[in-house]
């Protein structure tokens, strides 16, 4: 006989469902078919959430969930105690963040959502906001219980917890959480909220990535920050408990998602204070990358002392690499410390026998700044005599992580050097000017 | 030569004349103009004189009243009759107006929206008012999307880019739809079968952001021309479209031939190959200098005729003359487009790739080798040579098959009968859930809301069953799995997924094109010759479940042809009616269908050259069909008798079934079954090649009839003796092929058509 609608649906999705391996990964746990009439449940749900500490805030769009947990300032949390972050001289970090930092506007913001992407459906159903009270640091997590609750629980973060001049500190904020946060307010059509902006992702992955094998914070935490976390729940399996929640109701079965975002942004407070020490310059003893990541911002900043230590000790530093060295010696040469930057490119000559780019160097200063035109020649010489050498090696170590170079290096990998024809020019030149000299 | 004195050769020429079967002239016709509207804006008056227009067609000024008076307008006249203007002048108009404005231009592919924004640039570039027109695609820089978002006064995107980045985002649209007045959609004929389908589905989702933003567009439509123009707005948009079809474009004169090539074996009924034709047609017009394209059906034939083509042509020509066809890489496509509007290529070779309205500017000559499917398709293909002035060509060379024979014996059919209607089928249930879930992830539904169809509520019931959507306190539906539905949702095929083509010839792996993963099993199994830019590749690995193919080029002689086994199960019969000895049916059926062996087939003289086994997991198909069976003891039938008959009149309903449907004979497979697994029972299936199916078997239930009579005029009209591609198929003497085919057809028609008239008279 004729088979219904739903039949027939089921049937043409088993079908197709082969070739396409993306589809409805939730339709597998489908097995048991829950009611979700929460009518019924009402008083005992009620019940539940304020036995787990949670109270009941009422805003104009209706009522939502609200926990607030605090610390005391001296809790420690990895390498750090909260009262730690107030503290830490903000000074360097606030020329990072473009903005001021208050620590009494300070705001501590992260989510866990249905899935990730950045599309309307993306939907969070726990904010969490960190802030500074007194003599605590208090968590307020809202848990949006329904997705009907949610207009109540965006109303209530911005007024209660986002006053004007406020800053919202993230990690990987500002491509998701906060602008996830202003499209939920839009399809509720409120208000944008217009706040300040410091997302630790980016001054993490410029300080370490080459520490760590992926900048997140799981990575940030037990690498730099000194936290250690037991039985916490993969933030991976949020989503799935969220929607067994939606299915019972059960608020114990999202303790262990509140709780580990709850750890999330903890660490975002001892995160912003590690950084701002290291930007402080408080820590020298730190990893070659490090010092140069710092050297940079720096740099940028025009704060010529303090880049010039930092690239020094990114040279000195055991684990200096090709790179350091070389930075070093063109921020030497921008600041126009010959004999620095000569001693450098010279030791450079001698670590790397492969390596023509210091002799090139070496070998404009001494032409057009020191007039040396001997030593000049004998560098273009000395850098002539690499180049013939017949080893792959000196090919594919001609690339300089560097823009501040007039040579076409990259051309150089091609049979007929230009790079060559280049030093050959130069070095005639050089001995055109000799000749004029004698 | 010149092209007019090569048709005065022709008409002189008793050996061509006598292969035609129609030879229409139409007269050049004038332009009708109309001045300039003066409500218009002043800078856009100014742009207008600046750019040299100091007029307009009528139809360009029928256009702008309707729009103006708020109508939601679809235009339909013929190629290269300034329909870009009918929708840039009110847009442009607009945005002067008010600076906020904002349109939305959607063309089918990427390549069609690059074209048009570069003409429109020209005129914005004549407007005062500084307005940003962008185009959004999967091109388009990171870096550049957040301004084109905020800034874009137009903007230019496909349906893919709508479907999969700007409707599931769109918050980060806002000022786009707060602000929507315009959408356009240019070469909506295009927009049938399952594209159409989804793109109808695209639109409802696209329509109910924009009335959660508080914006109502208007809808801007530009067609080229099909049978019912409105119908189609009307499926597409939901809304009544006021259609403007009356073309006051002058018109250059026009040859239009049909050209049946000779037979060559009177007893078989064998005609000469219409590439073979089209070879020898084509070489000559080039070598006059004649610039012309070639329309062939499928992505092998552009390969094999362009280098046909090449091989005879003189040396200097070569160069001039390239195949063109989906599968090649944007790039290629580009400069192959660039040298056709430069002149620097004379003679191009095509699938209906470029049928739509690619710039390739206009050719003097057209040749379409064998009937693609659609009398739309021809007029569109054929209105690619043709200029306003001057004389243009437009031959159709017939090839074997029914439908082409049927064409040919009937011409007015071709150039008489209005061009069939593009249909689609939103509601196809697999697709229209499809968006359903795209359309619950953008905005929850409420309860009473409906997705356009009476059983939405019960759908979106199913969703929540099956956990994908959560019903909130609110009473409304919420997406709630952890997934981008949009991500697993393809526009363009059924079949979602494509597969790449990777060369490794010369060690370094190299993308060389990509098809979808129907086609792969019967064109990618390995040991494949894959045709790309007249070379030939081996395939030496399919990695079906990566999506890769991987190539190698060869030097062969030959090019290869798979053949698919069909396992068919009904689900469903959804109605049923007996008529006499046999009984016919509409229903659901599920088709397993594994590719088994390929033949191996030489180049010019197409003979076969050996075979081998495909290794492939069977593909499944849930699809609706119609199937007709007969009563076996009303019939004194051997197994060998029932054996011809429904294999001959498998492949003659197969092809009266798409001329019906107007639809490619591709659209609809068929497959026979002496005895079928429920009733043992001779059965004859027709069923839609897409899950779920689009309409094509339910109409042709629905008008088996006479889809039955005029299969009987293919039978009557041939002279062959046993069988033939132009009837009933080729058959062999003993396979009594038409024979029995004629007599199945005669015992299921005469009976239902007699039962008729006396029911009728009743």
């Amino acid at each position: 006989m004729a088979r219904s609608l739903l039949e027939r649906l089921r049937a043409l999705e088993q079908s197709v469902q082969a070739a396409r391996p993306t589809a409805d990964v939730a339709a597998e746990g489908s097995h048991s078919t829950p009611s979700h009439d929460d009518r019924t449940a009402g008083d005992d749900v009620f019940e539940q959430f304020h036995r787990a500490g949670f109270e009941r805030i009422a805003t104009p769009y209706g009522d939502c969930w609200r926990r607030k947990t605090t610390f005391d300032l001296f809790t420690r949390h990895g390498h750090h105690v909260f009262a730690d972050a107030l503290e830490t001289d903000y000074r360097a970090l606030e020329q990072l963040a473009k903005a001021p930092i208050s620590m009494d506007l300070v705001r501590y913001y992260d989510v866990e959502t249905n899935g990730l992407g950045t599309g309307a459906g993306t939907f969070p159903f726990l904010h969490t906001i960190g802030y500074f009270e007194q003599d605590e640091l208090c968590f307020a997590q809202y848990f949006v219980d329904d997705y009907g609750a949610e207009a109540a629980v965006l109303h209530a973060i911005a007024t209660e917890h986002l006053p004007e001049g406020a800053m919202v500190v993230t990690f990987n904020g500002k491509s998701f959480d906060w602008p996830l946060f202003q499209n939920r307010r839009l399809l509720h059509r409120m208000e944008r909220v217009e706040c300040y902006q410091l997302d630790l992702l980016h001054p993490s992955r410029r300080l370490w990535k080459s520490q760590l094998h992926r900048v997140r914070l799981a990575e940030v935490e037990r690498g730099i920050l000194g936290v250690e976390r037991v039985g916490d729940l993969p933030g991976s399996q949020a989503p799935e408990r969220y929607f067994q929640f939606l299915e019972c109701h059960d608020i114990e079965l999202m303790e262990p998602v509140l709780s580990h975002n709850l750890m999330d942004v903890c660490s975002l407070v001892v995160l912003q204070v590690k950084i701002a020490r290291l930007l402080n310059g408080e820590v020298d003893d730190l990893p070659s990358p490090t010092h140069l990541a710092l050297a940079s911002w720096y740099d940028a900043w025009h704060d010529v002392q303090a880049a010039a230590m930092s690239y020094e000790r990114a040279a000195q530093a055991l684990d200096a690499t090709w790179r350091a060295h070389w930075l070093y010696s063109l921020f030497l040469k921008r600041q126009r410390d010959d004999v620095t930057a000569c001693q450098v490119w010279e030791k450079m000559v001698q670590d790397y026998p492969d390596r023509i780019e210091p002799l090139i160097e070496l070998a404009k200063c001494f032409e057009h700044r020191q007039h040396d035109l001997n030593r000049a020649r004998e560098a273009v010489e000395e850098a002539l005599r690499r180049i013939a050498k017949p080893s792959g090696q000196t090919r594919t170590a001609l690339q300089i992580p560097h823009r501040v170079i007039d040579v076409p290096l990259q051309a150089s990998m091609l049979p007929s050097s230009p790079i060559e024809q280049a030093l050959r020019h130069r070095l005639n030149r050089i001995v055109r000017k000799l000749g004029a000299q004698g | 030569m010149n092209l007019e004195q090569l048709l005065n050769e022709w008409q002189r020429d008793p050996s061509f004349m006598s292969q035609v079967a129609a030879w229409r002239v139409s007269e050049a016709t004038a332009g009708r103009f109309r001045p300039i509207p003066a409500t218009a804006h002043t800078e856009v008056l100014a742009a207008l004189q600046s750019r040299g227009i100091s007029q307009l067609f009528s139809h360009q000024e029928e256009a702008w009243n309707a729009i103006q008076a708020g109508k939601d307008t679809m235009v339909v006249t013929p190629t290269a009759s300034g329909k870009t203007l009918c929708y840039n002048l009110p847009v442009l108009n607009a945005i002067c107006e008010d600076l906020s404005v904002r349109a939305l231009y959607i063309f089918p592919t990427k390549a069609l929206a690059q074209d048009q924004v570069a003409e429109l640039s020209e005129l914005i570039e004549h407007v005062k008012t500084q307005i940003h027109s962008f185009t959004y695609d999967g091109d388009t820089p990171v870096h550049a999307r957040q301004r084109i978002r905020e800034a874009g006064h137009i903007v230019v995107t496909n349906p893919d880019m709508l479907h999969a980045a700007i409707l599931p985002h769109h918050t980060k649209w806002l000022r786009l739809f707060e602000n929507l007045k315009y959408i356009v959609i240019d070469e909506t004929h295009m927009y049938r079968g399952v594209f159409g389908s989804h793109f109808a589905n695209v639109l409802r989702r696209l329509d109910r952001i924009c009335a959660f933003y508080g914006a109502k567009p208007q809808y801007i439509m530009s067609s080229a021309t099909i049978q019912n123009p409105g119908e189609l707005g009307h499926l597409l948009t939901g809304r009544d479209v006021y259609v403007v079809d009356k073309s006051g474009a002058p018109q250059g004169e026009r040859h239009t031939i049909l050209y049946n090539p000779p037979i060559v074996h009177p007893k078989l009924g064998l005609r000469q190959s219409s590439l073979q034709v089209a070879r020898k047609m084509a070489g000559r017009l080039l070598n006059e200098g004649i610039s012309t394209i070639a329309f062939v059906k499928t992505r092998t034939q552009v390969e094999v005729l362009s280098s046909y083509l090449k091989a005879d042509a003189k040396e200097r020509l070569r160069a001039g003359i390239v195949g063109y066809r989906g599968g090649y890489l944007p790039s290629e496509r580009r400069a192959i487009e660039r040298g056709l509007r430069s002149g620097e290529l004379k003679g191009v070779v095509s699938t209906n790739a470029l049928e739509l309205g690619v710039d390739i500017g206009s050719l003097d000559a057209s040749l379409t080798v064998g009937y693609p499917g659609s009398v739309a398709s021809v007029l569109q293909q054929s209105g690619r040579a043709g200029r306003r002035r001057g004389v243009s060509l437009a031959m159709f060379i017939a090839n074997a098959s029914a439908l082409d024979q049927y064409l040919v014996h009937h011409p007015e059919a071709l150039l008489e009968m209005s061009p069939e209607s593009a249909r689609i089928y939103p509601d196809n249930l697999l697709i229209l859930m499809d968006h359903l879930k795209c359309a619950a992830y953008e905005l929850p539904f409420a309860a009473d809301e409906s997705f356009s169809v009476e059983t939405t509520s019960e759908l979106l019931e199913y969703l929540a069953d099956a956990r994908i959507l959560h019903v909130g306190r609110d009473k409304k539906y919420h997406w709630m799995a952890d997934a981008l539905p949009s991500a697993g949702v393809s526009l363009r095929s059924a079949a979602q997924e494509n597969v790449v083509i990777v060369d490794e010839t010369d060690g370094r792996p190299r993308v060389i094109g990509e098809t979808d993963r129907f086609s792969a099993l019967t064109t990618l199994h390995e040991e494949a010759i894959y045709l790309h830019q007249s070379k030939s590749y081996q395939v030496e690995k399919l990695d079906l479940e990566n999506g890769k193919a991987f190539v190698r080029a060869v030097e062969a002689n030959y090019y290869t042809d798979a053949e698919l086994a069909v396992r068919l199960q009904v689900l469903d019969q959804l109605a049923s009616t007996q008529a006499g000895p046999a009984s016919h049916t509409f229903g659901e059926l599920a088709v397993n269908a594994t590719p088994t062996l390929f033949k191996k087939i030489k180049f010019d003289t197409h003979e076969n050259l050996g075979w081998g086994r495909i290794y492939l997991p069977e593909a499944e198909l849930h699809t609706v069909g119609y199937w007709v069976s007969w009563e076996p003891t009303a019939f004194q039938l051997t197994q060998e008798d029932w054996e011809s008959a429904l294999k001959g009149l498998g492949y003659l309903l197969k092809h009266a079934s798409a001329l019906h449907c107007m639809c490619a004979t591709s659209d609809l497979h068929v497959t026979v079954q002496v005895r079928d697994p429920l009733g043992q029972r001779p059965t004859l299936y027709v069923y839609d090649a897409y899950p779920g199916g689009i309409g094509l078997s339910e109409r042709v239930f629905r008008d088996r009839d006479l889809i039955l009579s005029s299969s009987f005029d293919m039978i009557r009209q041939c002279s062959c003796e046993f069988g033939c591609p132009s009837c009933v198929g080729p058959g062999h003497v003993d396979e009594h092929l038409k024979e029995r085919a004629r007599m199945l057809l005669i015992a299921s028609m005469v009976d239902t058509a007699t039962d008729a008239a006396h029911q009728e008279r009743a």
